[in-house]
């Protein structure tokens, strides 16, 4: 990943109300954390950015499956095919089925349309969003247990 | 509205079920019981005790096309149409309740519990399942339960017959048929309908979990998005929209 694809990235993700981005590609381990101002403040932060390069003593392509190795040397996806999943409802964002599950989906996981990606809970009313595309989480934009709001980013989502 | 009732003798989970079902396209109306469950659930996944014959486990699949912003009064029309089955069913002189939201008490005791969810794609609304669980025949319950739990047999007592699941399930659907065509029509008016069917609207001294913080206070009435409005001692008045009301009085 050269530097014109990370501040590809970095312009990418300041836009919209991302919590925290990560991603992991042939031994680069990216870590994005944004700082977000308070209510009524319109000036955004910069994204606080941590780049640590992964030591890496041989290739090891059984440690990644997640990332197929033609997927890993690609650059980085261009805007048009992240897909944006955007909360439908007020509520309360949940990662798992309940506090001691394993998350729906971590960045990284392949995802079918259809497959679960959290849970908001409305007045007790347990919403499962699925995803409406098919492909790779590669930001989770709300912390477990966070109040979002109608239309609130909630994944970014790399479409096959 | 038509219903398509299924039964299973024994079942994971009837709204484990259903939610399968509807994602493999099931009509509105479909509605799946159980003799047994063998991991019936509540809220984040809490179990939800079900043995064989004991009680009602059925779940309802709506497909309402309504604002979404009215979503979440579903979980408020669940509980007003168990409380109006079991009315049906039960002497005047047993009392009943909806505890915010929606779990129905029994002379102050839990006899049913709701869990309600919907399933989005992306942005558009695909599925509601209401999930009730009726405590009937049972006569003991473990010790540390979220609530105090009582069944249709212990409250009518030994010498008056209760009913049974197939009464309590034609309540349901019958009900059902009533309140959700009236929530179709207009769903805010089911706020107004749960004040009228709660004593927790107002004035009721209660605690509420919020994962490991506690609130108390006094309820005052509902907010139009249906949280419960709890005013504390402070004199702050908070809307209740995660946890669990864990005491009353």
């Amino acid at each position: 990943m050269n530097p014109k694809e990370i501040k590809e990235l970095i312009e990418l993700l300041s836009d919209r109300r991302i919590a925290e981005f990560e991603m992991e590609r042939a031994g680069i381990k990216l870590r994005i954390r944004t700082t977000h101002p308070g209510e009524g403040v319109t000036t955004a932060l910069p994204p606080v950015i941590t780049v640590a390069s992964t030591p890496v003593a041989a290739p090891a392509p059984v440690a990644a499956p997640a990332v197929p190795k033609a997927e890993a040397a690609a650059p980085a996806p261009a805007a048009e095919n992240l897909h944006t999943v955007k909360s439908p409802i007020v509520g309360t964002f949940y990662r798992a089925a309940n506090p001691n599950a394993k998350s729906f989906v971590d960045v990284g996981s392949r995802i079918q349309t259809g497959s679960v990606l959290c849970i908001i809970e409305a007045m007790k009313l347990m919403n499962e969003i699925e995803s409406d595309a098919a492909g790779e989480v590669v930001a989770i934009l709300v912390e477990n247990g966070q109040p979002v709001e109608y239309g609130q980013p909630l994944f970014t989502i790399k479409k096959d | 509205m038509h219903f398509h009732v299924l039964h299973r003798e024994t079942i994971d989970s009837t709204n484990t079920a259903l939610k399968r079902m509807a994602s493999e396209g099931a009509s509105e109306g479909t509605c799946l019981y159980a003799d047994e469950q063998t991991a019936g659930r509540g809220r984040f996944d809490r179990h939800w005790l079900s043995p064989r014959g004991a009680g009602l486990y059925l779940s309802i699949l709506l497909r309402p096309k309504i604002e979404t912003t009215y979503l979440p009064l579903m979980s408020l029309l669940g509980g007003v149409i168990v409380f109006d089955a079991l009315r049906a069913l039960t002497p005047a002189d047993l009392a009943l309740d909806i505890k915010y939201p929606n779990d129905i008490l029994l002379e102050g005791k839990k006899v049913c519990g709701i869990l309600a969810e919907a399933g989005f794609s992306g942005h558009a609304l695909a599925w509601v399942v209401l999930g009730m669980g009726v405590n009937v025949g049972q006569t003991e319950f473990p010790d540390g339960l979220l609530y105090p739990p009582t069944s249709l047999k212990l409250a009518f007592g030994e010498q008056c017959p209760h009913p049974t699941r197939e009464d309590v399930l034609q309540g349901i659907l019958d009900a059902t048929a009533t309140r959700y065509a009236e929530f179709l029509d207009h769903p805010p008016a089911i706020l107004q309908t749960w004040r009228e069917h709660s004593s927790f609207a107002e004035g009721k001294i209660i605690t509420v979990s919020v994962g490991d913080r506690k609130l108390e206070g006094t309820t005052r009435g509902l907010r139009d998005d249906g949280a419960l409005l709890v005013e504390t001692a402070a004199g702050t008045v908070e809307p209740v929209t995660v946890g669990d009301v864990v005491s009353a009085r």
